[in-house]
């Protein structure tokens, strides 16, 4: 006879062991899987975790792991050579929804010990923890419906509801019959290089209240991070697969020598003391459309399976989270209606949809364009980082100030049928969908400005002029 | 960096059997999985892609041959249970 529990969760990464730890927590016989021999041995990609995790989850209070929080991000432009020729630094914005948002970007943590504290908690609450065991397939009964799992060394066990959680890949949602293989178009490859440097020359060089994200941008490769972690920092990038696979585009490996090449780095490098360390690579579903088919008889999927990483950054640890939550939380519903199958588990997909991943996903295609035509198209900074480097010609000194102006003027109105197009491209759409009334919130300040207008404007930017 | 030294750059456990399945009969030779494989475990060989015979120490469980195979020729799952890869800094 098969062992017999309530829900089996494929996946013991941050997806994974919120679902075990609130099925667990719901009473629940509840086994989480995990191929590594621990959970976090096989997460390649480290993480950004964003102030809103320790508002959505109370137990982020305990989270007692090395970390950065990053109180600065930065974008990098770099030209054909890759030296730098534009670059800008900013702190979180006033327009912050809490004060954490109003004090740092994320804290950057490395995956291992964050995910082993998610995993543990999962373990506290009673759910049970099988290291080292990949699951080579689902079991389904006559009719199709999923009722458990089996491992690779062919034990099967059964379940009321399993939950995939394993990852960008997802075997499990493939063998469900949920969806194919993602296509080369709904995915990314992520290469990622971890540098490791001596945490007393991080904080003598750069500090706490200066830890950073940097975004480098060329067209020598796609938009690359710099993610400072305890200890050392990630670099790395990511491109869709389809895109990877045209003649122009160069193969991961030659963009990640590139990078490493690229003066900018070389000088984080040095300035740091760093040196390479470990190695990553591993894929991150990237959808331009709203995730389907997350659930069907006796499954449900979260995280990276589902497909639910953000379309404007991938931003996949919390959405995970939140969804590994709404599957047990449906799974518990569901046993104790005693109807597991596809109309049983249905409401999972109501629930993700009115939360925050649902809010993501109102606008996936125009996020994706955006991120696609400009930040992964490198040929498009042959045009963008000039342009951007014209900023402040008109403090150059190398002419009169005033001709210098007048030649920036006169090279950004050359410039301007590409600007405009540009605008037209990817951010007239976004704002469309977004539902932005752009012309009519425009006119409407334009006229309020006009009917105000007097010698000295309410906000004083005349005060300092002459007579 | 060349690959090798990329290579070097990753911790492996225990040994695991075969987790990548080729059906050479179904090959194009489209040179998709030679590209776009992070570690250099695939090469085109008389117009067919062919897998490195150590790939189990190169392939760091990515995919992405897998997945950006048009051709279905390629079969992927994982590494037996607590063997393969083992990222300490990821």
């Amino acid at each position: 006879m098969p062992e017999k529990v309530d829900v089996l969760v494929v996946g013991a990464g941050p997806g994974g062991s919120i679902a075990a730890k609130t099925a667990a927590e719901k009473g629940l016989k509840t086994i989480f899987f995990e191929r590594g021999a621990q959970p976090g041995d096989k997460a390649a990609s480290g993480c950004g975790l964003p102030p809103r995790m320790w508002r959505e989850f109370d137990f982020m209070k305990d989270l007692d792991i090395p970390s950065y929080k990053i109180k600065y991000q930065a974008l990098h432009l770099l030209d054909d050579t890759l030296g730098e020729r534009f670059s800008m630094r900013w702190s979180p914005s006033d327009l912050g929804e809490y004060p954490e948002a109003r004090e740092y970007f994320q804290v950057n943590v490395y995956r291992p010990g964050f995910d082993r504290f998610l995993a543990k908690l999962a373990v506290n609450a009673g759910a049970e923890l099988r290291t080292s065991t990949l699951i080579e397939n689902v079991l389904k009964d006559d009719a199709g419906k999923i009722i458990g799992v089996v491992t690779d060394k062919g034990e099967k066990i059964e379940g009321k509801v399993t939950i995939a959680a394993d990852g960008a890949t997802s075997k499990i949602a493939c063998q469900a019959g949920l969806r194919k293989k993602w296509r080369p178009d709904e995915i990314t490859l992520v290469v990622d290089c971890d540098f490791s440097a001596p945490e007393a020359r991080i904080n003598e060089i750069i500090g706490p209240e200066e830890y950073s994200n940097h975004v480098y941008v060329s067209p020598l490769y796609p938009a690359t991070y710099v993610a400072m972690m305890p200890g050392g920092f990630h670099v790395g990038f990511g491109q869709w697969l389809d895109r990877y696979k045209s003649a122009s585009a160069l193969s991961p490996y030659e963009y990640l020598q590139n990078v490493i090449q690229s003066k900018p780095l070389q000088q984080f490098i040095q300035k740091l003391h760093a040196t390479p360390r470990e190695f990553h690579a591993h894929l991150l579903p990237w959808l331009s459309h709203v995730p389907e088919n997350t659930f069907g008889d006796g499954i449900l999927l979260v995280g990276d399976a589902a497909g639910f990483p953000c379309p404007l950054e991938a931003e996949g640890i919390n959405y995970a989270m939140i969804s590994g939550r709404f599957a047990a939380q449906t799974a518990a519903e569901a046993i104790a209606a005693g109807n597991t199958s596809a109309t049983g588990l249905q409401p999972y997909e109501a629930k993700w949809q009115a939360s925050t991943i649902g809010e993501e996903f109102t606008t996936p295609k125009e996020w994706v364009d955006l991120w696609a035509g400009i930040f992964f198209d490198p040929p498009q900074w042959n045009k963008l980082t000039p342009i951007a480097n014209n900023l402040m010609f008109w403090a150059s000194w190398s002419a009169p100030h005033i001709r210098n102006f007048k030649r920036e003027l006169a090279n950004y109105g050359e410039n301007l049928p590409f600007l405009l197009e540009f605008a037209k491209t990817y951010l007239v759409p976004l704002m469309k969908k977004a539902g932005v009334p752009l012309g009519r919130t425009m006119l409407k300040v334009a006229w309020k400005w006009l009917k105000t207008k007097k010698k000295t404007s309410p906000t004083g930017v005349t005060g300092g002029m002459r007579k | 960096m060349a690959i090798d030294d990329l290579r070097k750059l990753v911790k492996r456990a225990g040994k695991t059997g075969d987790f990548i399945i080729q059906h050479v009969d179904r090959c194009v030779g489209c040179g998709n999985c030679v590209k776009i494989c992070p570690v250099g475990a695939w090469q085109l060989y008389q117009k067919k892609a062919v897998i490195a015979k150590d790939y189990r120490e190169k392939c760091v469980e990515c995919g992405s041959c897998w997945l950006s195979c048009d051709a279905d020729a390629i079969e992927f799952r994982y590494p037996d249970g607590g063997t393969g890869v083992v990222w300490e800094y990821g």
